[in-house]
């Protein structure tokens, strides 16, 4: 070896030493964050189901860990590359968790439009069907007519007589049902009628203070007692005709007035018996005036049952007032 | 004797390079600002709320450190904020991935639902 060459291998040496000491470089040493680095990248890099979906940020991250790796760093400088290259890793995971839920939408709308596809098909399908059977009946219907029609009509009289049976059956439980309401009601009259027929001597006593007259709201109220009719009945005395005298000259003095006729009982009895009796005592009353040469369009007749007492029903005179009709000429 | 001077020369020069002072340059700020826009147009406000704090932190501190003249730091913090967008834009991206993945999922099963309750299980059999 010569002089020379020794003194350029010196001064080369000098140099370089002088220019690592220069920018104080790190002495090429293992490096843990370094290490972690490159075992983070070689764990991505294995995990093909993620890495191989996201090339480019899988090269952008080996060249981060690249540059990181370079030798002659500054400890600032190193430890800024480290975390910039391990950023790079967490970016690429992050894009290929992204394009891996992007695959699994394509999947999922893949198999929508599927189901879709095979629902209308099915529809169709269906719809073919049906027409075919559609198609198949009516040919069966129109060679079948004629030997059919007998059955059709056997068919149509079993109808008929189902339904007759069905009217039938209707109309036999609205008769019972209506018989055992007047069976009521008849049982109801009797007990009654016994009853009244104690008071029934007395009321005839007493027929001249059958008519009485007064003032209300409605308008002039002629209250008839009970004598206008035999005990438990509905039709007017004969004698009663010539009471209802003064009744007809009164409202016919007012012309212009409608007549409304209420008849009422006392709480004896149930109040649909009461409900009937005073009713058809109104319409008795009704019918007198009518038969009279009142108009009976002026006419209204109406039962109010027990409800309107206007004395107490506790006693025998009480009752005997409730029992009554009143004729109103109503104000307008 | 002449490559292995030139090795040693190239060296020297690669070494000094490594650890040269860069100029300042105030438009390496521009770089972290347009990746903070980014995420937040995406959204990251909302799925990568940290990240985002993260890089705007950085980007101040780097905004500082030039104002001081400490251009070294500058450009790594600047570099630091850039690349904490970029990975707050990546995860609120994957995050919207996913939203959407069970959006559609969801309506898979409505439909599947449906098309069982008018066409009877054999629709869903392949």
């Amino acid at each position: 070896m010569s002089r020379m060459q020794t003194t350029v291998r010196i001064t080369l040496t000098a140099l370089i030493i002088a220019a690592l000491a220069a920018c104080a470089v790190q002495p090429p040493r293992e490096n843990a964050a370094l290490r972690n680095l490159n075992n983070d990248l070689e764990e991505f890099r294995a995990n093909t189901e993620l890495s191989e979906r996201v090339p480019l940020a899988v090269s952008d991250a080996e060249r981060a860990v690249r540059a990181a790796s370079a030798e002659g760093l500054s400890e600032a400088e190193l430890s800024h590359r480290i975390n910039l290259a391990a950023k790079r890793i967490e970016i690429a995971r992050a894009e290929a968790f992204r394009a891996q839920a992007r695959e699994q939408i394509d999947a999922v709308e893949a198999e929508r439009t599927e189901l879709l596809l095979r629902a209308s098909r099915l529809e169709v399908e269906q719809a073919r069907r049906e027409a075919e059977r559609a198609l198949m009946q009516s040919q069966a219907a129109t060679e079948e007519a004629e030997r059919t029609r007998l059955e059709a009509m056997t068919a149509e009289e079993l109808r008929e007589e189902a339904a007759r049976r069905e009217q039938q059956a209707r109309e036999e439980a609205e008769a019972a049902r209506r018989l055992a309401e007047a069976q009521a009601s008849e049982i109801e009259l009797a007990r009654r009628e016994a009853e009244l027929a104690t008071e029934a001597a007395e009321s005839m006593r007493r027929r001249l203070d059958y008519l009485e007259l007064r003032e209300t709201d409605r308008g002039v109220v002629v209250t008839l007692g009970d004598v206008l009719f035999a005990s438990g009945e509905t039709t007017l005395q004969p004698e009663a005709r010539n009471q209802l005298g003064d009744v007809v000259k009164l409202v016919e003095g007012e012309p212009e007035k409608q007549i409304r006729i209420e008849g009422h009982t006392d709480s004896t009895g149930s109040s649909a018996a009461n409900m009937r009796i005073s009713r058809l005592r109104a319409e008795a009353v009704r019918d007198a005036l009518v038969e009279e040469g009142i108009d009976a369009s002026r006419i209204q007749a109406v039962g109010m049952g027990e409800d309107f007492p206007i004395a107490s029903n506790e006693s025998a005179e009480g009752r005997r007032k409730n029992r009554r009709v009143d004729v109103i000429l109503l104000n307008d | 004797m002449k490559p292995i001077r030139l090795l040693a020369a190239a060296a020297a020069l690669a070494l000094l390079a490594a650890c040269a002072t860069t100029p300042p340059d105030p438009a390496m700020l521009d770089n972290a600002r347009n990746a903070i826009s980014q995420a937040e147009a995406a959204n990251a406000e909302e799925y990568a709320p940290i990240e985002l704090r993260y890089a705007h932190e950085r980007l101040q501190q780097a905004s500082q450190a030039l104002e001081n003249e400490r251009p070294d730091d500058a450009r790594r913090l600047a570099e630091q904020a850039e690349i904490e967008a970029q990975l707050a834009l990546a995860r609120t991206r994957a995050a919207l991935a996913r939203a959407e993945l069970q959006r559609k999922q969801e309506e898979l099963e409505q439909v599947r639902a449906d098309l069982v309750e008018v066409f009877g299980e054999g629709v869903v059999q392949p």
